[in-house]
């Protein structure tokens, strides 16, 4: 699975201009996840353990060969076999820029904040634990969905309409109620709680709505105090 | 380098760590013009832009009062914030007096081209810390292996040939030299790539390792009949040194081949005609051109062939790979007639060949 800079991409983001860069020290990490988000060529594609395994073994050559658990659900558990860096020579610098390659990609694909641990193992292996990014403070982090203003609902047939580009689209009656129910409720484990529908089942909804530019989202503490 | 809290006063005197090794880049959107940082152990830290930049140039022991002058309002961070930023991240340390720190950047006269410690430092620490994150089949370090096609037209035939391969990395393309039944020194600096060079049993005896800065081969003069330097110059510190070397090895009647990343057409017409930024993959330090200054890290494909056959090189052919691509109308249709007209000369025929997204150069030491 070959890498490839994208050529559309790259013209949008040379015409954009020498954009603020990001003022004051980036961290190695940052700045690889900051490279991946540019270049990651699956930006508007599913991704699925396996494919996200293929690209990053392809993107670090040999360096280790990559395995990750259902990306459906956060934290997600991935494992880095026969890392070459994993020695008692380990270069922590090599460690971030893989990290933060993985962070790039993922945070890409799902559209969350996220922070990785990573737990190297005596055999070689390096665990890795990907969650929702915290606060400063360790507060847990919640995704808020909102429904955007120009999204119409309507009943019979189900159907959704953006009014600013005037697409409709046909949708299910679960999708639809979920989406109504973003009038009283904001996270998944709430509409989860008013719908019939499993707390996995509202998640992947909830991504395709994303996905379809039919809801936002943002993340706060379970205190709605702050914005990490 | 850990990290270190320190509360930075007004008075606190800050001077730059010794020894940093600061790489610019030209990543847009966020990175034109920032620094990747080496610390003094060769390990990367970390991204400042322009601003810190200022602000770590001028850290003689200037007080944190008086290093505040460097940010100019608006700058994203107020001056403290930047400051304690760079201490925290172990770039200013309390301290009195100039140091020394490196800077790896296009400048006047000089071009792409990198002289002194400062440089060699680089070439050590870039390289190092990429052969670690990267490896073998990684698109980051290894070329396109379909791009053999395009060279092994170039490669020696007949009878056994001692051939140098300058820069070899994966040994992709010193193994097929090799198959064709001659003797080849693979040279690189870093020594786990060479260990992946020499993994071919039945090559054994036919490629032979060298670790090697090729500013400095030790190799005698005139005793090599072919040199390749595949995708290998836009890498080096001063590639017209490494050039230089490749000259002086080369035996009478010997030749030379050299790939190069080459700022194309379309690259050329966007940055000339649309005010397009091109881009430079950070591991490169350099790209070839037909037109100077395209980008800052332009290095002019002429003054290469001029260096070439100045040091008794005479250049056959300029071939460029990839010279249409990307276009876009009416630019596509107008090149697409010239380079039907032109079959199968398009390639090599001036002013096209030095407008490909790569350019192959092949040349023969004639004196």
């Amino acid at each position: 699975m070959a890498l490839e800079l994208p050529r559309g991409t790259e013209r949008d983001l040379r015409k954009e201009g020498p954009l603020s860069p990001h003022p004051g020290f980036v961290p190695l990490q940052e700045f690889w996840a900051d490279y991946l988000r540019a270049f990651f060529v699956y930006r508007h594609q599913t991704l699925d353990a396996a494919s996200l395994a293929s690209y990053l073994d392809s993107f670090f050559g040999a360096l280790t060969a990559h395995r990750f658990d259902d990306l459906g659900a956060l934290p997600i558990r991935g494992v880095g076999t026969e890392c070459r860096n994993n020695t008692h020579e380990r270069r922590p610098s090599i460690c971030e820029t893989h990290v933060g390659a993985v962070r790039g990609v993922l945070e890409t694909h799902l559209g969350v904040p996220l922070e990785i641990s990573y737990d190297p193992q005596p055999c070689r292996e390096c665990r890795l634990h990907i969650a929702v990014r915290g606060t400063a403070k360790g507060d847990p982090v919640v995704a808020r969905a909102r429904r955007r203003d120009r999204v119409r609902l309507y009943d019979t047939p189900p159907t959704v309409v953006d009014t600013d580009t005037g697409r409709r689209t046909s949708v299910t009656r679960e999708t639809l109620s979920l989406l109504g129910l973003l009038d009283d409720f904001t996270t998944a484990r709430e509409l989860s709680a008013n719908h019939r529908l499993d707390l996995r089942r509202v998640a992947s909804l909830l991504d395709y709505c994303l996905r379809e530019g039919w809801i936002d989202h943002d993340f706060t503490t379970t205190s709605k105090s702050s914005v990490p | 380098m850990g990290a270190r809290a320190l509360a930075v006063d007004d008075g606190t005197l800050l001077t730059a760590r010794a020894g940093l090794v600061l790489l610019k880049l030209f990543i847009p959107p966020h990175y034109y013009g920032s620094y990747l940082v080496f610390g003094p152990d060769g390990e990367p830290v970390g991204v400042i832009d322009e601003v810190d930049a200022r602000v770590v140039a001028a850290a003689d022991g200037r007080s944190a009062d008086d290093l505040a002058v460097e940010v100019p309002a608006g700058a994203g961070l107020s001056a403290k914030q930047r400051l304690g930023k760079l201490v925290e991240a172990g770039l200013l340390v309390p301290g009195s007096g100039r140091v020394q720190v490196h800077w790896i950047s296009p400048g006047e006269g000089t071009g792409t081209r990198h002289v002194g410690a400062g440089a060699k430092t680089f070439v050590r620490y870039f390289y190092d810390y990429f052969g670690g994150a990267f490896h073998e089949t990684s698109p980051l370090i290894d070329s396109d292996r379909d791009f053999l096609g395009h060279l092994s037209p170039f490669f020696p035939e007949g009878e056994e040939v001692l051939c140098l391969d300058a820069g070899c990395g994966s040994g992709h393309y010193a193994r097929a030299v090799a198959q064709r039944g001659h003797h080849v020194i693979a040279c690189d600096i870093n020594l786990e790539r060479l260990g992946n060079a020499l993994a071919l049993q039945e090559l054994r005896g036919k490629i032979q390792p060298l670790q090697s800065d090729l500013e400095r081969l030790p190799l005698a003069s005139g005793s090599v009949g072919f040199v390749m330097s595949n995708f290998v110059l836009e890498h080096v510190a001063d590639p017209y040194a490494v050039m230089a070397e490749f000259a002086r090895v080369l035996e009478p009647d010997g030749t030379l081949l050299l790939a190069v990343p080459n700022l194309s057409l379309r690259d050329t017409l966007a940055s000339w005609l649309d005010g397009e930024l091109p881009s430079l993959n950070f591991e490169h330090l350099r790209s070839f051109g037909l037109i100077p200054h395209t980008h800052p890290w332009c290095e002019p494909i002429l003054d290469v062939l001029r260096f070439l056959d100045e040091h008794g090189v005479r250049v056959e052919v300029v071939q460029g790979v990839g010279i249409t691509t990307g276009l876009w109308e009416p630019w596509a249709s107008a090149i697409s007639s010239v380079e039907a007209s032109l079959a199968p000369r398009f390639s090599t025929t001036w002013p096209w060949n030095c407008l490909g997204e790569q350019s192959v150069i092949f040349g023969r030491k004639v004196r």
